[in-house]
């Protein structure tokens, strides 16, 4: 059973993609309480950026990767201004914002750059072996930094000032504020992060998938879904359903079916969610 | 009660309802563009009137009302073109069928709370695309269902060019399902479902039995959104996957969003903003059109925050506060 | 009065929308000069949604063809001169913008629409009543169910492909393009046109000839991530794999992919690589050399034709000539795509059979000309009209790529052999073969 072994380890690279956008989505969403069904559009943006830049500007892919980083935060900033003016007013009018950036994004990237699909060719071509098994230096590269930025991230929520108030925030946002935490900056500093990771994903994975306007949808649901299946308000839930929800797609493809695997995904997903209706490590009801 | 119904309050009701009536025979002289939007239009606001109940009123984001209305459309359009069944007589079939369906869901996701609710009916909704997409021996696949032959009624064949009378027969749909939903919610069934809304703990500990209402709000909408994918299957002569994307989803949402929640005649105007606004900006700009509407839909949904509906209402109390503040001077 | 301001609100969005729709349904004042009557020739595409590619390089086709027209003075019927006014309209792949776009089209005036969208049928029940004539690529296949009259598709899915790839795989021994294949994996886009294919009765006229079908699934059409599916087919262990897509350039990782995983069987699949420009090439050909074979009606700039296959396939190399001579620096080398042969190949036809039928404004002179099974020789090669179908049968050219230019993108490649229909009544089309591919020594060479 020597395929067995690969598919795993497929299901643990794709899990590591849903976990860096998962992740992403969970810091806008458990800090701020807010729904952005956009996030998948930044993660497109970020790889449309890094497309524009090595193609046309620079032809240094790690320069460009810093650049989307940046480039991310910024739209970070921006963005967050949008959503601002909807604190406190339900998800339902954030929802609804949200689908509107999603339109406003993919219709930029239409109306500027063409609805084809782009390519971005990978440095990182180098193909090790182990066994039977061969995985590209992207892939690696891709699971590497998942595990780095979940490290980093546990890192600084536990032991840094600023992480630890971000925590408090995003636990009781009342107390905090009244404990002298600065909770609209905390929650600005988070939807920022998550954004910058939604962009920097998108220029990972450019040279592993294709870059076209729609990319972002299909990673938009799975994040959620991971988020949700780990539970609203955790970050580190929303990591380990993305590994859970990446090995689970992989083993449905290799032993029943691949046209029903994207399904298959959910269906776990709501399965749980009947066992566990507040997710893996969900604390509270959003 | 009759004396209710042509007071001052209401007046506003009947010279809305007689505006709408009156608008196809309008809307016919721009030609049959226009009054394809407009029947589509009436036709998604009944979507968006019955997404609203449970979305609205109850207060639940239920995100799998754009594939009931899809089941409805197979259903209606399956049994139509396999077995040859009379249109009219499918059109309860698959409003039926979509209940059956969203009992089914709401047995399961109901007992989930906030956006864990919402998630999950977003994991039905994944699958029953995929159903949708997958089973094509059944439903004809990605390419879809087809032909299904028009409905007729008396002896006039209801095609595509039979604008005004498929027109308003969507428009009678649309007037009856409000006409109900109204009911519903001046009912204490309709209170109820406030009560869900505003607080479900206090509701619960009062005695409510929430998740039956909250099935029931589940229930009542999936059974509009049926009744109208049979109208559109039937009027489409096709259907088809990308008929019930998120995509079109997303426009009811809006719509209810835009137009106001938890009233009436918002999803109304809400889902005419949605398919109009964009056909008129498209006269302007060919390439940028959409991009545009994307814009206008944020600044609508920050600036009326209870959308189109709450802005009037809240420009009518400005008024009449200031008309009060005459007075007393 | 109380409710003022809200009659005020209303009156005014009214008011707007009234000006909106009368500013958007003033006729263009018409061009009467000197007796030119206006044809009106619309599009209904989705220049932006799954199939922006390959649709908006069908604009580029029908325009330049358009263009073409015009300049040339417009087209005369019976002494009357024509010019031709172009109505493009994007359906988004939506539905419902798809059946409103027929339905202004048709109001319009148009006489034939180049359509691809999302619901033909749909936007059929408006052409046909009013006589106008649909033209489309081929899917889904009910559109030219009998009965209809006026609607018009290449037969490309399954009377081409569907019976096309059946002939080509053979076993060991066998007299095909490709021989010894014993076993065959199958993947099938879900998309129209691929299981349009696969629902012709692909799988039975495999297994007829002795092919046993070791791998059959259907993959999503915004997959791009192949490598689980690589191992299941891995697993599988075929001696090709049949790779049902179309234009879906989402899907043109797999070759990277196969390469990164080790495992780089024979795909031989439709024309994505060739049809889908110079970016489809640097993804997949850099990557494909030699490991694909390509069922393409179309032949891009850099393909040189051999002259068996000028003789064999009925292709005349001075019109392709005159084609990208026009094409290529109007649209630049990135459109040089299969849409836009198609779009072109149309019009001319289409226009051509206006001519024929003796009033171009009466569909019924248009169809009974096209009737007649006279065959159409567009930009590149002679195609068959089929009357009973109501369908184009486009020729069919076996390549696989072979070098690719880094910098523009544009692979050669090699023909092995191609086929096209003799006569407008059998759809048995005969494959000539200049290279055969043994996939017995295929495996060997490459290890799998």
């Amino acid at each position: 059973m020597g395929y067995f072994l690969e598919f795993l380890i497929n299901g643990i690279v794709t899990g590591s993609v849903y976990t860096l956008i998962a992740v992403g989505l969970s810091l806008t969403f458990s800090i701020m309480k807010l729904i952005n069904f956009a996030h998948g559009e930044f993660y497109m943006i970020g790889a449309y950026a890094s497309w524009v830049i090595v193609s046309h500007l620079v032809d240094n892919w790690w320069l460009s990767f810093f650049l989307v980083v940046m480039g991310g935060a910024a739209l970070g900033v921006l963005i967050e201004r949008v959503f601002r003016p909807t604190y406190g007013r339900g998800l339902l009018s954030q929802f609804t914002i949200s689908l509107g950036l999603v339109i406003i994004m993919q219709d930029s990237i239409i109306a500027t750059l063409g609805g084809v699909t782009r390519h971005v060719q990978s440095i990182f071509t180098t193909v090790r072996q182990f066994g039977n098994i061969r995985i590209t230096d992207q892939r690696f590269l891709i699971f590497g930094l998942s595990v780095a930025t979940l490290t980093a991230l546990f890192l600084f929520f536990r032991y840094t000032k600023t992480g630890k108030a971000m925590r408090a925030t995003a636990g009781n946002k009342l107390a905090a504020g009244m404990i002298g935490i600065k909770t609209n900056r905390m929650a600005m500093y988070a939807f920022i992060t998550g954004i910058a990771l939604a962009a920097a994903s998108g220029a990972l994975l450019a040279p592993l998938y294709v870059v076209q306007p729609f990319m972002g949808t299909r990673l938009t649901g799975i994040a959620f879904a991971a988020c949700v299946l780990g539970g609203l308000g955790s970050i580190g839930g929303a990591a380990i359903a993305g590994f859970v929800l990446g090995i689970v797609e992989s083993l449905f493809a290799a032993y029943v079916s691949i046209e029903w695997s994207y399904a298959a995904i959910f269906a776990v997903f709501v399965a749980i969610l009947l066992f566990k209706p507040l997710g893996l490590f969900g604390r509270e009801v959003f | 009660m009759e004396g209710k119904y042509f007071s001052l309050k209401n007046k506003k009701k009947v010279i809305c309802f007689i505006g709408i009536a009156i608008a196809p025979l309008l809307v016919q002289f721009a030609g049959g563009y226009w009054m394809q939007i407009l029947m589509m239009t009436f036709l998604f606001s009944i979507l968006a009137v019955s997404l609203n109940l449970i979305l609205g009123y109850a207060g639940q984001v239920n995100l799998a009302h754009g594939v009931l209305f899809g089941a409805g459309a197979y259903a209606s359009g399956l049994l139509v073109m396999r077995l040859g069944v009379n249109f009219w007589l499918t059109i309860p079939i698959a409003a039926l069928t979509a209940t059956a369906i969203a009992f089914v869901v709401g047995y399961i996701t109901l007992r989930l709370r906030g956006t864990y609710f919402s998630l999950a009916t977003f994991g039905f909704v994944v699958m029953m695309l995929a159903v949708y997409s997958n089973l094509s021996g059944l439903t004809g696949g990605q390419i879809g269902l087809m032909p299904i032959p028009p409905a007729s009624i008396g002896g006039l064949v209801l095609g595509p060019n039979q604008r005004l009378v498929r027109t308003y027969i969507v428009l009678a749909f649309l007037l009856l399902t409000m006409f109900i939903i109204d009911r519903i919610v001046h009912s204490r069934v309709g209170r109820a479902f406030i009560v869900i809304r505003e607080n479900e703990d206090l509701a619960k500990s009062s005695g409510v039995n929430t998740f039956w209402y909250k099935m029931l709000a589940f229930g009542i909408s999936s059974f509009f959104a049926g009744m109208t994918g049979a109208i559109y299957a039937t009027y489409q002569g096709m259907i088809s996957p990308a008929d019930i994307s998120l995509v079109v989803f997303f426009q009811i949402l809006a719509a209810c969003v835009v137009g106001g929640l938890g009233t009436l005649i918002g999803p109304v105007i809400g889902t005419a903003f949605v398919q109009f606004l964009p056909e008129i900006l498209k006269g302007f700009s060919e390439a940028y059109y959409y991009l545009v509407f994307g814009i206008l839909l944020i600044i609508i949904v920050i600036w009326a925050p209870k959308g189109i509906m709450g802005g009037v209402e809240a420009l009518r109390k400005r008024f009449a506060s200031t008309r009060t503040a005459k007075k007393e001077t | 009065m109380k409710h003022k301001r809200f009659f005020v609100v209303i009156a005014v969005f009214l008011a707007a929308a009234a000006l909106a729709i009368a500013a958007g349904t003033s006729e263009k004042g018409a061009s009467s000069k000197e007796n030119v009557k206006i044809f009106k020739f619309g599009a209904n595409l989705g220049l932006t949604g799954e199939l922006s590619g390959y649709c908006t390089a069908t604009a580029k086709g029908t325009r330049l063809a358009i263009d073409q027209i015009n300049e040339a003075g417009g087209f005369v019927v019976k002494g009357q001169r024509y010019k031709i006014e172009y109505i493009e309209m994007d359906n988004r792949w939506d539905p419902k913008v798809d059946v409103a776009n027929t339905t202004k089209l048709v109001e319009q005036g148009v006489r034939m629409i180049q359509y691809v969208g999302p619901a033909g049928v749909a936007s059929q029940a408006i052409t046909e009543p009013e006589k106008v004539i649909l033209i489309m690529p081929g899917f889904p296949a009910e559109v030219t169910r009998p009965g209809i009259k006026y609607t018009f598709a290449t037969g490309w899915s399954e009377n081409m492909l569907g019976k096309a790839f059946p002939k080509i795989f053979g076993p060991s021994g066998a007299n095909t393009l490709i021989t010894g294949c014993d076993k065959l994996a199958i993947l099938t886009p879900i998309e129209g046109m691929p299981e349009n294919v696969y629902n012709s009765g692909l799988r039975k006229a495999l297994e007829a000839k002795g092919i046993s079908i070791v791998f059959d699934e259907k993959v999503a059409a915004d997959v791009t991530d192949f490598t689980t599916i690589i191992a299941k087919i891995k697993m599988a262990d075929p001696d090709a794999l049949l790779f049902l897509n179309f234009a879906n350039l989402n899907h043109l990782k797999i070759y990277p992919q196969m390469k990164d995983a080790g495992y780089q069987p024979l795909v031989v699949e439709v024309d994505p690589i060739s049809g889908g420009g110079p970016q489809a090439k640097q993804t997949a050909t850099a990557a494909a050399s030699g490991h694909n074979v390509e069922i393409m009606y179309y032949f891009n700039s850099r393909t040189t034709i051999p002259d068996w296959a000028a003789k064999s396939l009925a292709f005349d190399p001075e019109k392709r000539k005159n084609y990208f001579d026009t094409f290529i620096p109007k649209y630049g080398i990135e459109w040089d795509v299969a849409g836009s042969i198609h779009g072109f190949d149309f019009v001319k036809a289409w226009i051509g059979y206006a001519v024929m039928g003796g009033d171009p404004m009466n569909g019924d002179a248009i169809v009974a000309a096209a009737d007649t099974e006279t065959p159409y020789f567009g930009a590149m090669a002679k195609t068959w009209y089929y009357k009973d179908t109501h369908r184009f049968v486009l020729p069919s050219y076996f390549v696989t790529h072979n070098d690719i230019d880094e910098k523009t993108g544009m692979s050669t490649v090699l023909l092995l052999g191609g086929g096209r229909s003799t006569d407008s009544h059998s759809l048995n089309i005969p494959i000539t073969i200049d290279q055969q591919i043994d996939l017995k020594k295929f495996r060997a060479k490459w290890g799998y």
